[in-house]
């Protein structure tokens, strides 16, 4: 072979090395930082948000999760039907953000206590904190007692309530949701 | 619902500009998934036989210029069995990480390549003392048997039950160089054991052996290990009975240094515990002490001792025609293995393209520097990036365990890899005394394939036991 197809044989083989450790870089990139999540929760209030694009939401409003945050491109977002069914707990705020738990047809018990379903390392969580419970096909939150209580959409758990997808229920400094 | 309009898309551009809070909400919820799935893997590994394929054309067409049989030879079983690996992944531990396979295979078949290539140096100078087919054997075998562990073994809990029992074995192969006839002393370090003309070096098993007891014993005892103790000037110490299976590793890994005169295989046992237990505790005190009792020990060593003070001076002074001409403990290879680096310089002579040959024992102790040769500083960090890649995944296997002697356990494992290249390549490029170790991965030598493969295969097992943990918080694939 000529000097100049080695040199170029060579220098390939740098680039081709280089690029399979990039690729691997890439796929522990997802696992560190995680993928883009979609939200595809349609809120009812979200069409307002259509109808008045130009004006900024006032400052009192609580910033709601609406149609903008899906992709448009997001193949989630076309499938989305009217009655979606809770498939998923996803964490929004805390140290766990990000994480999700799949819902199955059984209990889950939140708080410190490392028996819990969802272990939630807070100071102001109660060991055993709240639990969530399907009832007729709904799901419900309630509070154990706690002794910093639960709260759903900022309102204090005080009984069994009905859970909506994407309402935010919140335990300490951890907030959850469901999700379809 | 149909795709949203370009209006809307609109509405949501301008909210992202006049609303802040939208705007950092816009940004998506970032979500924590492991990549677990098969299919990377299975590209991941196509591209390392694609790879390895390169590697070996390279090789055959810089020295001999021409493609041989020898081509197919060498890639066709590291290839079926890589495949068959991940076959049994996909059915006995479907949600194992996709990434330890293609980079521990990535690291094997660079260290083959750079093996024939020695080969071919070899038998054009008349020897016959070749390494390439030995070690594609070895690494078939080691393949196999990583695949034979992830198939057979449910689960790498069972080992939990034989702790005492991973002590004495580990202990037993570590010491076993020692006994007569069998024991072998290679460049004056006795690590090795020969029987019936296979030399096999114990200690390489015996890190998984004593990985899996120290995981065991620190889990049981973490906590008085972490919370008992008195205070003396602010800092607690553990009680003396609890001290004691520390210090008795200390004076086992200094028992080794004396004996089997090897300050690598030494520092890598002690480092592993200080490191499994700081693991385990919390407190840093443990490596502390253990470094400072470590250090005035091998200095103390190296005072008393004539072949490890022999050492530490060919590492200090390697250039010196006193160490360079030496009959023990010369520092003619060492000082080889930089000349050859030198020469590949950054982007190196190319595979094929140096003199590799020229380093005494270049395809075992020293095939850092015949790849440094021929990869340049380029190829040698990108074979440190898979290393540091390698580890990082066992890590975070182990920081997603929630159980743990799994966490421990994957800790050591991956922990006690990276010691190991670290303390080669630092002993290569002269960071650290020059031991006895191998390369993990790269080296010839069948044991140290072996074990590092099984290693991979517990690693396997543990992050695919992750999915077990349901319904415990985990990511959705």
């Amino acid at each position: 072979m000529s000097d100049l197809a080695l040199f170029l044989v060579r220098a390939a083989f740098v680039v081709v090395l280089w690029i399979f450790i990039f690729t691997i870089i890439s796929v522990v990139r997802s696992d560190l930082f995680g993928q883009k999540i979609v939200r595809k929760v349609v809120k009812a209030n979200s069409p307002q948000v259509l109808s008045t694009p130009i004006l900024p939401p006032s400052a009192g409003q609580p910033a709601t999760p609406s149609v903008g945050f899906a992709q448009p491109e997001s193949k989630l977002n076309k499938n989305a039907k009217p009655a979606i069914v809770p498939e998923r707990l996803l964490i929004t705020a805390g140290d766990k953000a990000g994480y999700q738990l799949k819902l199955q047809n059984r209990d889950i018990t939140i708080g410190r206590a490392e028996t819990s379903d969802l272990v939630i390392d807070d100071e102001f969580a109660s060991t055993n904190h709240a639990r969530l419970f399907k009832a007729n096909g709904v799901w419900m939150v309630e509070d154990l007692k706690s002794t910093n209580g639960t709260y759903l959409d900022g309102e204090k758990v005080t009984a069994a309530v009905a859970l909506t997808l994407g309402s935010e229920v919140r335990i300490g400094k951890t907030a959850f949701e469901l999700q379809g | 619902m149909t795709g949203p309009s370009l209006l809307q898309r609109a509405s949501h551009v301008i909210k992202d500009q006049t609303d802040p809070h939208t705007i950092t909400m816009n940004i998506g919820r970032l979500i924590r998934v492991v990549p677990r799935s098969r299919n990377i893997e299975a590209i991941l590994i196509f591209f390392v036989l694609g790879l390895y394929a390169f590697e070996l054309a390279q090789v055959q067409l810089s020295t001999i210029a021409k493609l041989t049989p020898e081509f197919f030879m060498l890639w066709a079983p590291i290839a079926v069995l890589s495949v068959v690996f991940h076959v049994v992944l996909r059915f006995k531990a479907s949600e194992a990480d996709s990434l330890l396979l293609p980079i521990a295979l990535a690291l094997n078949t660079l260290g083959i390549a750079e093996i024939y290539r020695l080969d071919i140096a070899k038998t054009i100078a008349g020897d016959t003392d070749l390494f390439g087919f030995k070690q594609v054997i070895w690494a078939s075998v080691a393949l196999a048997i990583g695949f034979l562990v992830v198939w057979l073994v449910p689960t790498h809990l069972f080992l939990r039950r034989y702790v005492y029992i991973s002590m004495i074995i580990g202990v037993a192969l570590l010491l076993s160089p020692m006994l007569p006839f069998v024991g072998l002393k290679i460049n004056g370090a006795q690590l090795w054991i020969s029987v019936a003309g296979l030399t096999f070096q114990p200690g390489e098993l015996a890190k998984i052996a004593l990985t899996v007891f120290f995981a065991g014993y620190l889990v049981t005892h973490r906590d008085s290990l972490a919370a008992v103790g008195r205070k003396v000037l602010g800092i607690k110490l553990p009680q003396a009975r609890d001290l004691g299976p520390i210090l008795m590793i200390w004076l086992a890994s200094l028992a080794i240094l004396v004996l089997q005169r090897d300050l690598g295989t030494s520092l890598l046992y002690f480092g592993l515990f200080l490191v499994m237990i700081y693991v385990a505790t919390g407190r840093a005190i443990y490596v502390v002490v253990g470094l400072a009792v470590f250090g005035s020990g091998a200095f103390l060593a190296g005072r008393i001792l004539d072949y490890v003070g022999g050492r530490f001076d060919a590492w200090l002074n390697p250039f010196s025609d006193l160490h360079y001409k030496a009959d023990v403990n010369s520092s003619y290879q060492l000082v080889q293995g930089l000349f050859g680096m030198a020469h590949g310089g950054i982007w190196g002579t190319g595979l094929g393209g140096g003199f590799p040959q020229m380093v005494p024992v270049a395809e075992s102790d020293f095939i850092i520097s015949s790849l440094g040769e021929e990869l340049g500083l380029v190829g040698l960090f990108a074979i440190l990036g898979l290393y540091l890649l390698l580890v990082s995944r066992g890590l975070r296997i182990a920081f997603n365990h929630t159980d743990d002697f799994s966490k421990l356990l994957a800790i050591g494992l991956s922990f006690v890899i990276a010691l190991q290249t670290f303390i080669v390549v630092g002993g290569v490029t002269r960071v650290v005394p020059l031991t006895g170790l191998t390369t993990p991965f790269l080296a010839a030598g069948g044991s140290s394939l072996l074990a590092n493969w099984i290693i991979v295969a517990l690693l396997l097992r543990i992050s695919d036991s992750l999915k077990a943990e349901s319904p415990k918080v985990k990511a959705l694939a």
